[in-house]
């Protein structure tokens, strides 16, 4: 069941939202809770049910782990039992996402020939792990008290339907308050505006911006990857079209996400501000899949030492989280790369901003237009170029992409014409993406005085997101539909 | 972000609930309101779409909507338009019985709507349903492409809740294309709008159709399985599952069942090697249809191996049979029927000449009030001329002109004129013609429904009726009649060739004029010569199937003229034609060739542009001159051809490779005829120049 499912918008959404809010009137908290666990459980289920018991696994096994670590926060027992937290959690994701990666590169390089597990990787695994993983160690650091959250918070906090399948990556620092907070019904109401407005612009991004792009780009893609070279105009189409799906998918599906979660009172974090916007690549990682950036620099950069051992330690430190969060995306060696090229990328703009600090320029670098122009050009190129790791199914493809790209044009290279329609959905795409307000500056207009702004702005809200709803509604009448991109990973 | 969550939410905790749900109901009207108006404007725009006429677009909707009941219908895809025999169903069973199944590839939601608005109590209504209907959920591109057009009345015989759901479920590119064709050729009022219906009538009466022979396999057929054909390769094979549609589809038809319809529910006839082989959909989705069909109250008739055939008996594809299998099949439907106890004495309803009357009278119920131009006086209106001819409208019973004359169809047509106000009180109108006996027939005519006279006609003979106490400057409806030929017949029915129209009066030229004023209508006697063109007109070897393509079109009726390029007038892909060699000069509704030979530039459409395949059918619409039909061989840029075959509709298809997207090819028509001939030798007018072929239309088809 996707978002943009009908059966999910004309049948589940409207009953949980009828039973949550029926909860509510019980004015015993955890019936609400209990409702909205029920309805993660159904929702994840309807994917593979199969997995399901993998989730309710997890989550009993981590809770448990964590009951124990708070029982003793910080020490020698905590730490152990917090290693063997993270090692099971790493063991479940490394079996089931790594495993064949793993067999078929030592296979590769040893030919010992060991059989591919063949393992189907269940879906948001490396979501809820991640959580998981955060919620055991900020036990272990003493940033809990020691019966600080039920099992049934626990359990929502882990399932919660609208961030289980592929995020936002939720801090249970931001949840589990939520689930306590008495809010007012005017407040609840204007929350509840909100979600169906954020809701309404992500069902457009998602249907009518990435999905018209997506045939274009499936298209470049498919050929590099099947050995066949294309023109530079063609791979800086291709690589251009993905560039914009895939924000517009992800970012579509995220506020989706904030404002399903908005529906039932429950704030989850931003993902996404604008990073084609951004002027440098440390800007870009505070834009794009902010969360899992979080993440990342609070469970891996922070603890491998971050800033704090020297320049040198520093740029190993941003290499290597740059190419783990590449190989949570998937077990190829493309993600790797992805990873690594973002690392040198950070490491790049680490260095220049230490010269240029160095020679008392740091001021001018930052506040000059034509810096800041030429600055923001080149950090969006190469995000770009990274993309095409990214996208391409096989390294072989990707490099030939980044080649033609380069100018380096094979003689019978194809040269495949976006048509009008793709190219008018880039060029809005292109405008959205570098000029207009994003999603969480028009969230923020519900957020400050709503109520004492004058009735055009609630009129304007509406209508935009009446409009939105409606051409979402009617890109998805397309004959062809691509699914969510982060459901891979 | 809990921050801004809790002071937000202390902010709002302080608004008065009434103040807030008064401003929040604003942003709720809004959103509920633009979605309500662009969702609303959406279905409107659908619905202005979708063309309106009295008379249903094909002759199954015909059968369908009018053929009285109770009746056997048979309702699938083209798999039973082949299988079925319908007149065999019918004379067997004592009832009626009808074919509508037409295309696997349209929803089957949308078949049991037209079977809710059009199937009576009474009615038995049997299913050998395509494999495809039971797992297909998305609609096909060509059922939404022909949903305004040639499927419009699977729209209009929606409720209006069915037809907004119907709507909102199309594609915007398709809308915004249908659009652009609807602008660039709006629909213009058809003559006697039930003439392909009257060809199906006399030649698949009650809408079943097969070949006698194979045509061989489509593109497509031969290089793979009857079961990939059937259902898609392997992989795919093994997860079929029933769609979404088909639980509710077995409940609406629950309903039907329950107000006096009986359902049947039967397997979709296969020929050819190795159907059925694959146990994922013989034992695996089988399982699932039957056990859905049987939860649901109905049954099957027969088994899927019941429905299978052999090679030998494949047409083109592996879900149509040859002629010899559908007469095995249909005696195997018989026998299923009969079981279950149906089948009266008596013979059924004569649906042809049904046929015939009816759809004289639907044309003759659609007619519109009419203001057309006054007849010239003392000016022949020849069927050749298109610019005289317009002064006459052929509003029912007619078929299309055709060089130098208008066949009527049956005994029965009408047509209109208007007499100028100021006309002399010897003046006549002068109806002039030829018979398909070549022998006077006794011809009655009516003027605004008064019998006026009744005498013989004929080539020599012509009708000629006082024009002085006739109403002046409107217009007046002339209806012929020639009560002797009930029973007309075709060309093809009288072995003279394969043209399977019925005919009977050939109408050359009206004329109002004064110079035989004294004549009175009187039976006269005429000469026993036959006519030149008392003969076929057209063949027809067979009558396709009601499918329906999708096709770039070039009309030779507007545009710029002297071998300049044909605009595209209907489709926004344009076909571009230049006439080279061997052609007359530009007319009104095409060109004629010269002589035997004759070549014409045509400009590919760009690949770009929803023309991906570079397999095409080229089809030509146009007349032979004095129907003189000949064999038509084609060279395109230097390749032969397949000659051209003759369709039902009077066109010439055949069947080429290009892969000149964008580009020019050059087609060299060749006519098989050795002689030819002016309308002047004949002494059919002063015109001198030799014609052999009117070119009218070409169209490209991807194939």
């Amino acid at each position: 069941m996707l978002f943009t499912d009908p059966v999910f918008l004309t049948k589940f959404l409207p009953l949980v939202l009828l039973g949550f809010y029926a909860a509510l009137f019980s004015k015993t908290r955890w019936h609400s809770q209990v409702v909205l666990i029920g309805a993660s459980l159904i929702f994840y289920s309807w994917f593979k049910s199969e997995y399901l018991i993998l989730l309710l696994g997890s989550m009993v096994g981590n809770y448990v782990l964590a009951k124990q670590i708070l029982a003793q926060p910080g020490t020698a027992k905590s730490k152990r039992i917090l290693v063997l937290g993270i090692v099971a959690n790493l063991l479940l994701l490394g079996i089931y996402k790594y495993l064949g990666f793993l067999t078929l590169n030592i296979n590769a390089l040893f030919d010992i020939g060991l059989p591919d597990p063949a393992l189907l990787l269940p879906l948001a695994i490396s979501f809820f792990t991640f959580q998981q993983i955060s919620y055991l160690c900020d036990s272990h650091a003493g940033k809990m008290e020691a019966c600080a959250h039920t099992p049934l918070e626990y359990a929502l906090f882990v399932t919660f339907f609208p961030q289980l399948i592929a995020g936002p990556i939720v801090h249970h620092a931001e949840m589990m308050p939520q689930f306590r907070n008495t809010i007012a019904p005017s407040a609840r109401a204007i929350m509840f505006c909100e979600g169906l407005c954020l809701f309404a612009l992500g069902l457009f991004k998602k249907l009518a911006i990435a999905d018209s792009i997506a045939p274009y780009a499936n298209l470049v893609f498919t050929s590099v990857d099947s050995g066949a070279a294309v023109t530079s105009m063609t791979a800086w189409g291709g690589a251009l079209a993905y560039t914009f799906q895939i924000y517009f998918d992800f970012s579509g599906y995220s506020d989706m996400a904030i404002g399903l979660g908005l529906l039932f009172a429950i704030r989850l974090p931003w993902n996404f501000n604008s990073p084609y916007k951004s002027e440098n690549m440390s800007d870009f990682w505070r834009r794009w899949h902010m969360t899992l950036s979080r993440w990342l620099r609070d469970y891996l950069y922070i603890p491998l030492g971050g800033n704090r051992h020297g320049k040198l330690r520093q740029y190993i430190n941003n290499f290597a989280t740059m190419v783990l969060g590449g190989l949570w995306h998937g077990a190829h060696w493309n993600f790797i790369i992805w990873g690594a090229l973002h690392g040198v990328y950070l490491i790049a703009n680490q260095f220049v901003r230490a010269i240029a600090k160095m020679f008392g320029v740091l001021d001018v670098v930052e506040t000059a237009k034509s810096i800041r122009f030429t600055s923001w050009a080149i950090t969006f190129l190469a995000a770009v170029v990274a993309w095409v790791f990214f996208r391409a199914t096989t390294t072989s493809g990707a490099f030939s992409m980044v080649q033609s790209m380069f100018g380096f044009t094979a003689e019978n290279a194809l040269n495949m014409k976006a048509n009008v329609q793709t190219t008018l959905w880039m060029a809005l795409a292109a405008f959205a993406a570098f000029l207009l307000p994003n999603t969480k500056d028009i969230s923020e207009l519900f957020q400050k005085d709503l109520l004492k702004r004058p009735s055009a702005a609630l009129y304007g809200l509406g209508t935009v997101s009446g409009l939105a709803a409606a051409l979402a509604f009617f890109a998805s009448l397309s004959l062809t539909q691509s699914p969510f991109l982060y459901f891979n990973f | 972000m809990t921050h801004i969550s809790e002071s937000n939410n202390d902010a709002q905790m302080a608004t008065p609930p009434k103040s807030a749900a008064k401003q929040l109901s604003k942003f709720m009207a809004c959103l509920v309101g633009t979605t309500a108006i662009c969702l609303s404007a959406y279905a409107l725009s659908v619905n202005s779409l979708v063309q309106s006429a009295k008379m249903p677009a094909t002759y199954k909707w015909f059968l369908l909507k009018e053929v009285p009941g109770p009746r056997i219908i048979f309702e699938s895809g083209s798999n039973s338009h082949h299988a079925i025999d319908t007149d065999a169903v019918g004379a067997a069973l004592g009832m009626s019985a009808i074919n509508i199944a037409d295309n696997g590839g349209y929803p089957i939601e949308d078949k049991i709507t037209r079977l809710e608005t059009y199937a009576r109590a009474g009615d038995i209504v049997v299913l050998p349903l395509e494999w495809t209907f039971y797992h297909r959920e998305k609609l096909t591109d060509n059922y939404v492409e022909t949903l305004f057009t040639d499927n419009r009345d699977y729209y209009q015989s929606m409720p209006a809740v069915k037809r907004a759901q119907r709507a909102l479920s199309l594609p915007p590119e398709k809308i915004i294309k249908a659009f652009s064709k609807k602008k660039s050729r709006p629909v213009q009022d058809v003559e006697s709008p039930a003439k392909d219906l009257f060809v199906a009538a006399l030649t698949q009466s009650t809408g079943h159709q097969s070949r006698k022979v194979s045509i061989g396999p489509e593109l497509g057929v031969a290089e793979q399985s009857c079961d990939d054909y059937i259902l898609g390769k392997t992989a795919q094979r093994k997860n079929l599952k029933l769609s979404a549609n088909i639980k509710p589809a077995l409940a609406r038809l629950k309903k039907l069942k329950n107000k006096g319809i009986g359902i049947h529910f039967a397997w979709p006839v296969l020929a050819g090697d190795g159907c059925m082989s694959d146990p994922a959909y013989v034992t695996g989705f089988r399982a699932q249809i039957e056990q859905a069909v049987n939860l649901a109250g109905f049954e099957f008739l027969g088994t899927p191996g019941q429905s299978l055939y052999g090679q030998n008996l494949q047409d083109n594809t592996p879900y149509h049979v040859v002629t010899k299998g559908t007469d095995i099949h249909t005696q195997k439907m018989i026998g299923f029927l009969q079981a279950q106890g149906y089948g009266e004495t008596g013979s059924p309803l004569d649906i042809k000449t049904f046929a015939r009357h009816r759809l004289l009278e639907m044309e003759l119920a659609s007619i519109k009030p009419l203001n057309q131009p006054a007849l010239p006086i003392g000016k022949p209106i020849a069927m050749d001329n298109p610019e005289m001819r317009e002064l006459v409208e052929f509003s029912a019973g007619w078929w299309d002109f055709e060089p130098y004359g208008r066949w009527m169809r049956d005994n029965r047509a009408m047509f209109r004129v208007t007499l100028p106000k100021d006309i002399s009180p010897k003046s006549v109108l002068k109806i002039q013609g030829s018979t398909k006996s070549g022998q006077p027939e006794k011809v009655s005519l009516s003027i605004n429904g008064k019998v006026i006279s009744s005498g013989m006609f004929g080539e020599s003979a012509p009708l000629l009726v006082p024009a002085a106490d006739l109403p002046r400057g409107e217009a007046l409806s002339i209806f012929l009649s020639l009560p002797e030929a009930d029973l007309p017949q075709s060309p093809l029915e009288l072995g003279e060739n394969q043209d399977a129209r019925s005919m009977t009066l050939h109408l050359h030229s009206l004329e109002l004029t004064t110079s035989e004023a004294e004549a009175e209508i009187e039976q006269v006697e005429v000469s026993n010569d036959a006519a030149p063109n008392a003969t076929a007109i057209k063949t027809v070897p067979y009558v396709s199937d009601n499918l329906v393509f999708d096709y770039t079109q070039a009309f030779l009726d507007e545009g710029p003229l002297n071998c300049g390029p044909a605009d595209m007038k209907r489709n926004s892909i344009p076909l571009k034609i230049s006439f080279s060699e061997g052609w007359w000069e530009q007319e009104n509704y095409g060109r004629w060739m010269k002589d035997q030979r004759a070549t014409l530039d045509i400009t590919m459409p760009d690949n770009g542009e929803g023309m991906p395949e570079n397999r095409y059918s080229i089809r030509l619409e146009g007349d032979f001159f004095m129907n003189r039909v000949q064999s038509v061989s084609a060279v395109i840029d230097g390749k032969k051809l397949n000659p051209f075959t003759l369709m039902a509709d009077g066109s010439l298809i055949s069947i080429f490779e290009s892969s000149q997207m964008g580009n020019s090819i050059t087609l060299e028509l060749e006519l098989s005829g050795k002689t030819t001939q002016s309308p002047k030798t004949l002494g059919l007018s002063q015109d001198d120049r030799t014609l052999t072929y009117f070119l009218k239309s070409a169209q490209l088809i991807p194939a």
